[in-house]
């Protein structure tokens, strides 16, 4: 049995009324390599930024080396080795590499007062009297050796400040060959990068390499890595796996973060599986298989009775042929995504955070530009003739008579202006109409209204500034304000995320309403049991890719979280 | 007429180096400080005051006047002005995270107002020209080295302090910790914080020292430049500082020949205005620096090197990411 490094005692952690973490026990063993595997909002990363120092945990205690600890700050968490490799790296574009890794790096400790006690041990211990006999008299004279063996010493803890400060002075200077030291250690590693190069010069998975070994150089002997497979293509997380294992040999307890249940499998010799804030089970990886481990992470079924009717003739409403994005790390953000939005239906969006879902929504909103592919509308009041959306701008859609509605994930951010009033949030999508050289604010002043009474938005007045609302009235009026305009296409990001139960069902049965009206409804959602009860298709993104479009009707949880996590197979390296 | 206006314009630099050092120390930690002008109107108020201090202190009678205290003490001052200034400027836009452009011009019309208000009320009272003596003795011996001494060491001290200074400063940014530090803060304040570095420290001590670095312009063009005699154009040489610090793409060693050049142009009207046709040529050659600085930032912003770039965070109050 190895030995343990790190055991989590009962913690838990919340904010304000939301439970992040409760009761939670985690051991991780030296020269082990545990994944961590949760739904998004399970609570993981909350959990290791208690270990490294971000948050302290409200109750429970944490133990390393068998001694329990205290990390009130990422700088306790370095101290005790522990090192953390964040998903948004935290790196200097225009420094080198070399230079990221020695940035903050402290002097070696230098205490003038234990230098002081070095100093006296040398004390002589003779007396600086000596006796001397001569002609049968003893005469006391001063040992001039003896005298100066003391005077050495007092001199020399006189000098301990100066000294201290010529190391503070010299440890300040750049060492010139600093980059070939480094590259040294590197290359010893195994670590193929060249220090030399500027960070904004390097790759994605360059870029990890840095901040790993950047950890490594400080000393970590736990490391956290929160999902660091997530920016990497296939052959460069082979590569990092073989680090990881190398890491592992050499002692260190490493934590991993991860969605995809096959690279889980690979690498960790254990799994850690978080649901709903709540460490339900530790299981070692050879005993275990990806049904199961899917099994523990999405939990029972849980009935919300969410009402569902069949879809009214439905009709091709929107097609997405062949859509592909890239971002400039030249990483495929979406790939060959192919599929049809049927009017009278609501189609979900499945996958976990960050699979493509935002860049898909916005490159139907016009948002985004794509790099493949096309998009059609069928244009209902023109008796379903084609519209070409590739490259047009949100206006440019408009223009076209395309009635699409679209209620980004930022809310705060994209949707509503959060200084502006309820009224003047409305007048973002009409102050073009009209041909006065003012300003139309009655009809946005009765839309705002209407708002607040029929969807029960609860405000002081419509003058009121959106920021001041609570999370649930914001959507409310976000929401209220996209079917306002009669859409025939309607795109929902996460409508209900932060939202209690009562406005969750006032937003589904909005979607609803809408699904009665012949709006094609695109719902992208993160919690599977209102997928399944609300939706009549199901899209599953993973990485990108359509991993399955399901109905509805006639699936398990299981099954959708299996497409969520399904990637390539990650081959074994020798 | 050539060494003339080269020897002229040697000596001219300073005011532009001092202003220009201060102002890339201080955006080196991601604070634009707009208020430069005004801080280097400030410096010189105190400048001013200080050395009207000490006149009173010898009882007015400027032949008691020694050149130890007659330089010390205005610097002192000034430092301690233009410093004080600057850690105002911190205080609004590190601590209570205000607008930093919005600060900063504040604080310039500030810095502006005061040292106006001190020409009113000092100008005719005091003379420093006695103290300005001691601020434009140059070194004995530069007449005797042909013209490399007359251009170059016939001048007072603050110049080759000036340049000392700029070269401290580009030292300290390259080739130490502290300066690597300092410049990790003003790209990436996050990234700083995560490794352990004080931003909130950076930020606050490359300000309040870049604001006295640049306080010491304001002194150099009263004590050294003017002869003791209070201006109201200071704050144009401020402006111009900050253009410098965009046409040296950040460097305070290329600082130093940017001022020299900035000085030249500023200097050759009044060389070139007998071969000139009319005041507007002349008027027209001022504007050079103007437009060769916006030319420098169209060229940096083309070639778009990550080097030429200024600060990532400049501009950027930081604060801790909190949920």
């Amino acid at each position: 049995m190895n030995p343990i490094a790190i055991e989590l005692k009962g913690v838990s952690k919340r904010f304000g009324e939301v439970v992040a973490n409760k009761n939670v026990n985690l051991t991780v063993y030296k020269n082990e390599i545990l994944s961590l595997l949760g739904e998004n909002g399970s609570g993981k990363t909350t959990l290791m930024n208690m270990i490294s120092g971000i948050y302290f945990p409200d109750e429970g205690s944490i133990e390393i080396n068998g001694k329990p600890v205290v990390i009130g700050s990422p700088r306790d968490a370095h101290n005790y080795k522990i090192g953390m490799i964040h998903q948004h790296f935290k790196l200097v574009d225009v420094f080198s590499a070399a230079d990221n890794i020695i940035l903050g790096e402290k002097m070696p400790v230098y205490s003038v007062r234990g230098e002081a006690k070095e100093c006296l041990k040398a004390l002589p211990t003779d007396s600086v009297v000596k006796e001397v006999e001569k002609d049968g008299k003893t005469t006391k004279t001063l040992d001039f050796n003896t005298l100066w063996g003391y005077l050495k010493v007092y001199l020399k803890i006189a000098a301990l400040p100066f000294i201290k400060f010529g190391k503070k002075v010299a440890f300040d200077f750049l060492k010139k060959n600093r980059v070939k030291e480094l590259q040294a250690v590197a290359d010893k590693y195994g670590f193929e990068i060249d220090l030399k190069k500027k960070i904004y010069e390097l790759s994605v998975s360059e870029k990890q390499t840095v901040e790993i070994i950047k950890v490594l150089y400080r000393g970590a002997e736990i490391l956290i890595l929160d999902e660091p497979t997530a920016v990497l293509t296939p052959q460069e997380t082979l590569k990092l796996f073989a680090v990881l294992r190398r890491m592992r040999e050499d002692g260190k307890a490493i934590i991993i973060i991860t969605h995809k249940l096959n690279e889980v499998m690979a690498i960790s010799d254990k799994v850690a599986i978080l649901r709903k804030g709540e460490h339900i089970a530790t299981v070692n990886t050879a005993e275990t298989n990806e049904k199961e481990l899917t099994e523990m992470m999405v939990g029972k079924k849980v009935s919300l009775n969410i009402d569902r009717d069949d879809p009214v003739n439905p009709v091709d409403r929107l097609k997405v042929k062949g859509l592909t994005v890239i971002n400039h790390d030249k990483i495929k953000l979406l790939d060959d995504v192919n599929f049809v939005a049927r009017s009278g239906e609501i189609l979900g969006i499945a996958g976990i955070a960050g699979s493509g879902q935002r860049e898909l929504l916005e490159s139907i909103a016009g948002l985004v530009k794509f790099d493949g592919g096309d998009i059609v509308y069928y244009d209902p009041q023109k008796n379903n003739e084609e519209v070409d959306l590739k490259s047009k701008t949100p206006v440019q859609i408009r223009d076209l008579g395309v009635r699409l509605s679209f209620v980004p994930e930022d809310r705060l951010g994209m949707g509503l202006v959060g200084n502006m009033d309820i009224v003047d949030n409305m007048m973002l999508r009409s102050y073009k109409r009209g041909h006065s050289l003012f300003v139309d604010r009655k009809a946005p002043s009765k839309l705002a209204d209407e708002i607040v009474h029929d969807l029960e938005v609860v405000t002081p007045n419509t003058r009121t500034a959106v920021r001041k609302l609570s999370g649930g009235n914001v959507q409310k009026v976000l929401v209220g304000r996209e079917i306002a305009s009669a859409p025939t296409v309607l795109m929902a990001a996460y409508p209900v995320r932060g939202l209690d139960i009562n406005s969750s069902y006032t937003i589904y049965n909005l979607l609803n309403e809408q699904k009665k009206k012949g709006v094609a409804v695109i719902f992208v959602g993160e919690d599977l049991d209102v997928l399944i009860e609300l939706c009549d298709r199901i899209l599953v993104l993973c990485a990108g890719k359509i991993t399955g479009i399901v109905d509805a009707r006639n699936i398990t949880k299981e099954e959708v979280g299996l497409l969520m996590t399904k990637t390539e197979e990650v081959k074994e390296v020798e | 007429m050539f060494t003339a206006l080269i020897t002229e314009a040697f000596r001219f630099t300073a005011i532009y180096l001092f202003g220009s050092t201060g102002e890339t120390l201080t955006e080196k930690s991601g604070n634009l400080n707009l208020g430069i002008p005004g801080i280097m109107c400030f410096g010189a108020t105190g400048a001013v005051i200080g050395e009207y201090v000490y006149e009173l202190a010898i009882g007015g009678d400027v032949s008691k006047m020694q050149a130890f205290p007659a330089i010390v003490i205005p610097l002192l001052f000034c430092m301690l002005f233009a410093g004080a200034l600057g850690a105002f400027y911190c205080l609004l836009t590190v601590t209570l995270r205000c607008n930093q452009n919005v600060t900063g011009l504040t604080i310039t019309t500030f810095g502006v107002g005061v040292l106006s208000y001190f020409k009113g009320v000092l100008g005719t009272r005091a003379t420093f020209a006695k103290a300005s003596l001691f601020f434009t003795d140059g070194l004995d011996f530069a007449d005797k080295l042909g013209w490399i001494g007359k251009v170059f060491l016939s001048h007072g001290f603050m110049i080759y302090l000036a340049i000392a200074i700029s070269l401290l400063v580009a030292f300290v940014l390259k080739k130490t910790r502290t300066g690597l530090s300092l410049q990790a803060v003003g790209e990436n304040p996050a990234t700083a914080d995560a490794a352990g570095i004080s931003v909130t420290t950076n930020k606050y001590v490359a300000t309040v020292l870049g604001s006295m670095i640049a306080g010491f312009g304001g002194v150099f063009y009263i004590f050294d430049y003017l002869g003791g005699v209070i201006p109201n154009d200071i704050e144009a040489f401020g402006w111009l500082a900050i253009a410098i610090v965009i046409f040296s793409v950040w460097r305070p060693n290329l600082g130093i020949l940017a001022s020299f050049l900035f000085a030249t142009l500023y200097l050759l009207k009044s060389y070139v205005a007998p071969y000139l046709s009319g005041i507007e040529q002349a008027e027209l050659i001022k504007m050079i620096p103007y437009v060769v600085t916006i030319l420098v930032l169209i060229v940096t912003s083309i070639v778009n090197k990550k080097e030429t770039q200024p600060p990532a965070s400049l501009g950027l109050s930081y604060f801790r990411e909190e949920r």
